[in-house]
């Protein structure tokens, strides 16, 4: 059986949990307490752990959807689940644009030492607030060449479609058989 | 629609990044405790910009940059309100040879540079955004440069703590931005920014960039911040500290409060410490340095294609 990876990240509240949970086909595992920090103004539970969702492909190949913690505190597990992943999707709360910058710290992170295949998905985009994928593709200062998608992470379709664009940037760079 | 949101997460010179990437149009209204203020943009550029206490009229604003005297001022309102009732106050006194049309434009220039940059000082306050507003009617607009002003709001920024937002450590690199906006071949850059914009090649560290240039590190650092406001550079990878660094000195200027001082052997990325190899020790590793220091195998085309084809059908 061969498994593979993507891991879905954002600042707090962005929308990870509910991103996996729309495409997962298994519950989504997810080690939610109740917030005891700053988080708690923002979301009553808020994710301290990971979350985990899994696609089954085929008989013999798996799909695995990791949700990284949002809190700084947990930064250590970011190295831990980029581990042998094949692609990052970015999660933005498109109405939140005081995540930006923990947004682009994010990035950097995961970007900083070598080649990601990475999209940036804006969450929430069917609010009346929400900022445009263009504003947040400016204020992330991301290059052109990384996709910004809208979506509504409760929406299924919607999150296909950013797994799919992922997928299609990861196949650009993918080695030929 | 608007755009809210606070400046201090997502500050002044972020937002006029933005309004000038995105060629935005409309009114920028800024608010903090008893002080407000209002910028206006056409198509990325700062047109006007009044605050509250400091909303002069023309007239007073050329009386008091020298360039008419009040009795000349009071014999063009009379005018005014006389003989061309519907006749800018500015026209009248150029028609009249009190002044000149450039030196119009020249006061109000001053005065919009002057509120916008003194707005780089606020480091909290809410914005709002209000796309397509335009400026009062009666008001004269200048369009100007958004990253020469962002160049002159950060040269005074004095703060440290500002700094480090954008500027984790001193031995990053910097290079130049694949895509510099065209529009930044106009800015404006003093003597000292020259010499750092000399050296920057993507290899140096900004503390390597201190050292040749003799600035300073703080300076270097504000120079680079400055630069990174206006999209002109990015920030790469973090070298390993030089041989200075190692012997105690720290990864942010050590006089300056509330660096991130860290001391000691070995550079940090978000709390990893990395060694003189580049590996990290310790806690975190960079990503996309595994365990066994191998990157991770490049997936193959037809395992992509299958993982395509079965999310496609869900």
């Amino acid at each position: 059986m061969q498994t593979v990876k993507m891991v879905i990240t954002g600042a707090v509240a962005a929308g990870k949990t509910e991103f996996i949970k729309a495409i997962s086909e298994i519950d989504v595992i997810s080690t939610e307490r109740k917030a005891t920090d700053e988080t708690s103004l923002i979301k009553k539970e808020t994710t301290v752990a990971m979350d985990f969702g899994r696609i089954a492909i085929a008989e013999d190949l798996v799909l695995h959807l990791f949700g990284t913690p949002g809190q700084k505190r947990f930064d250590f597990m970011w190295e831990i689940l980029s581990e042998g992943m094949l692609g990052l999707i970015v999660l933005v709360d498109s109405t939140r644009p005081d995540t930006f910058r923990e947004t682009a710290r994010i990035i950097e992170f995961f970007t900083a030492y070598r080649k990601t295949p990475y999209v940036i998905a804006c969450n929430k985009q069917d609010l009346e607030n929400a900022w445009t994928p263009q504003d947040i593709r400016y204020s992330l200062r991301v290059p052109d060449l990384v996709k910004v998608i809208p979506c509504t992470a409760k929406d299924k379709e919607q999150v296909k479609k950013v797994l799919l664009e992922l997928l299609y940037t990861i196949l650009e760079d993918a080695e030929d058989d | 629609m608007a755009l809210v949101g606070n400046l201090r997460d997502f500050g002044l010179s972020e937002f006029l990044y933005l309004v000038d990437r995105g060629y935005k149009t409309g009114k920028l209204t800024l608010t903090t405790k008893g002080d407000q203020a209002e910028l206006y943009f056409q198509n990325g550029k700062l047109v006007y910009a009044t605050r509250y206490g400091q909303d002069e009229r023309i007239g007073e604003l050329l009386v008091r940059m020298g360039r008419i005297t009040q009795e000349q001022l009071h014999q063009a309102l009379r005018i005014q309100h006389t003989q061309e009732q519907n006749k800018p106050l500015g026209q009248i006194l150029v028609g009249r040879q009190m002044v000149t049309q450039e030196e119009i434009y020249k006061c109000v220039r001053l005065q919009i540079e002057e509120i916008t940059y003194a707005l780089f000082g606020w480091s909290e306050g809410d914005f709002r955004f209000q796309p397509e507003a335009a400026p009062p009617d009666e008001s004269i607009t200048i369009p100007l440069s958004i990253e020469n002003i962002i160049m002159e709001g950060t040269r005074r920024i004095d703060e440290w703590a500002r700094i480090k937002d954008k500027i984790p450590s001193l031995d990053v690199v910097v290079r130049f931005t694949d895509q510099p906006n065209e529009k930044a071949k106009g800015v404006n850059l003093t003597p000292d920014e020259w010499r750092v914009f000399a050296r920057i090649n993507g290899v140096q560290s900004i503390r390597q960039i201190a050292q040749q240039t003799g600035l300073g590190e703080f300076e270097v650092a504000r120079i680079i911040y400055g630069f990174l406001s206006a999209g002109l550079v990015v920030l790469t990878k973090q070298v390993p500290p030089s041989p200075d660094s190692r012997n105690g000195r720290s990864a942010a200027p050590s006089n300056l409060p509330g660096g991130s001082a860290r001391g000691g052997a070995g550079a940090s990325i978000n709390g990893s410490r990395i060694n003189n190899n580049g590996q990290a020790q310790g806690g975190l590793r960079p990503i996309g340095v595994p365990a066994g220091g191998n990157e991770a195998a490049r997936p193959t085309k037809s395992l992509i294609r299958r993982l395509i084809d079965a999310i496609a059908r869900r």
